[in-house]
């Protein structure tokens, strides 16, 4: 999962570098078409699925995380008790 | 698990920049790859400069018959005055010889053409002016670069000019840059994708009309007759006046060299070269100068072509602006006089 969102990242990093390139050059000259030509819809495309996988791995790999906390956190819990359980005198 | 020793932060950074150089590089390669087309036109909307025959009125039967006493009455029958046909501007088209006023550089005339070329200025611009009248429609014509339709097909606009022997001719739409512009050249429609910029049509009745693009409508310009059709823009007057905006980006609203044409009257047109990015010489104009300098010529509508390094204008074979830096290659031209398209 580490070694996927890498790669995703990297694509994002590309295709936004990429983009603010065009965007720069689009300014200057719009009539080229370099933000309407069919490429620059793959290269939208390529983009958008980059980012959305990126996004999707991000919110799973958080919310694994969560879970574990919460469970690290209910486990923590539960030792406390069992251990102020421990610690409580006998009963008579 | 054993784990690898992540890479230098610097290593990453230059690897993606290669990255983003690399995905430029097939950007470039497949935009700016030269396509030639088929060079055949997708429709025929005007032929020799009149309407295609599904809009003419249809033409009187011919006179020959082996009747010999019908021949006599069609002989004895009197000439009926010629009604002028679309696009013939006979009637308006001026004989007198052209006038030499201040600040023309040259002019010519014949029978079915006439141009005046004047040098003018402003405070910090200077262009030139290209006055034009045609007889006829078929006297106002477009040429490719490299003589066909295609994509990023490019060559000099004086090139272009030279090999049509063109009295005058100035840089076109350069519709050959993107993929997504009408393009309608003598009357025939080569490429019919609307695009998100102005247009720009001259009808086969010789009148010119600019559209806002959302206001343009590929059918109505077919059926009502397109004989040129530009998409490059912006649309430089609007009921008569300056535009309040402009439908292109803010740094192509600024000083700029520009290459536009107007039109005054069916058969009257002028092209117009903005010098710019030349110092002391000239600046350039502004899309509202260039929009003011058009009214102040006596357009009633107007039309930006591609400008920047690309506007030229060339007179009797000569460069008579000055393009930054010599002018660059470009996909196509307006051009009168000379020889017919190829």
């Amino acid at each position: 999962m580490r070694k996927f969102r890498s790669a995703l990242s990297h694509i994002g990093v590309i295709f936004s570098g990429v983009f603010l390139t065009l965007v720069i050059l689009n300014r200057y000259n719009p009539a080229m078409g370099f933000l309407t030509s069919t490429i620059s819809q793959i290269f939208i495309l390529i983009y958008c699925l980059s980012v959305l996988l990126l996004a999707i791995a991000t919110i799973a790999d958080n919310r694994r995380y969560a879970a574990r906390m919460h469970q690290r956190a209910e486990e923590a819990e539960r030792w406390k008790k069992i251990g102020t359980n421990a610690r409580r005198p006998p009963q008579r | 698990m054993r784990h690898k020793k992540p890479l230098p932060a610097l290593l990453v950074v230059l690897l993606d920049l290669l990255g983003v150089g690399a995905m430029l590089g097939i950007f470039a390669l497949v935009q700016l790859t030269p396509h030639a087309g088929s060079g055949e036109p997708l429709q025929s909307i005007v032929s020799n400069g009149s309407p295609s025959p599904a809009e003419q009125s249809p033409a009187p039967e011919a006179a020959s018959t082996s009747d010999p006493a019908a021949t006599t009455d069609v002989a004895a029958t009197p000439e009926p005055t010629p009604t002028p046909a679309p696009g013939d501007f006979s009637a308006r088209f001026p004989t007198d010889e052209p006038e030499e006023a201040e600040g023309v550089i040259g002019s010519y005339a014949d029978s079915d053409l006439r141009v005046v070329v004047s040098e003018k200025h402003t405070e910090d611009a200077t262009y030139f002016v290209a006055d034009v009248w045609v007889r006829s429609i078929k006297g106002f014509k477009t040429a490719f670069a490299q003589g066909k339709y295609g994509h990023s097909l490019y060559e000099m606009p004086n090139d272009i000019a030279s090999r049509l022997n063109a009295v005058v001719a100035i840089s076109g739409d350069t519709y050959g840059s993107n993929k997504q512009s009408v393009v309608i050249r003598n009357g025939n429609l080569y490429r019919d994708t609307v695009g998100t910029e102005d247009v720009c049509v001259l009808y086969a009745d010789g009148v010119m009309e600019s559209y806002y693009a959302s206001q343009f409508s590929l059918d109505d310009a077919i059926a009502r007759g397109a004989y040129q059709c530009w998409a490059f823009g912006p649309k430089l007057i609007d009921n008569g006046q300056v535009p309040t905006s402009y439908n292109t980006t803010d740094v192509i609203i600024s000083h700029n060299p520009r290459s536009a044409i107007g039109y005054f009257e069916p058969g009257h047109y002028c092209l117009v070269v903005v010098d710019g990015r030349q110092g002391d010489y000239s600046h350039g104009m502004t899309m509202d100068e260039l929009s003011q300098a058009m009214l102040d010529l006596g357009c009633v509508d107007a039309y930006n072509l591609d400008g920047g390094q690309s506007a030229m204008m060339v007179f009797q074979g000569q460069i008579v602006s000055q393009p930054y830096k010599g002018g660059r290659a470009i996909s196509d031209i307006i051009y009168f006089g000379g020889n017919d398209p190829e």
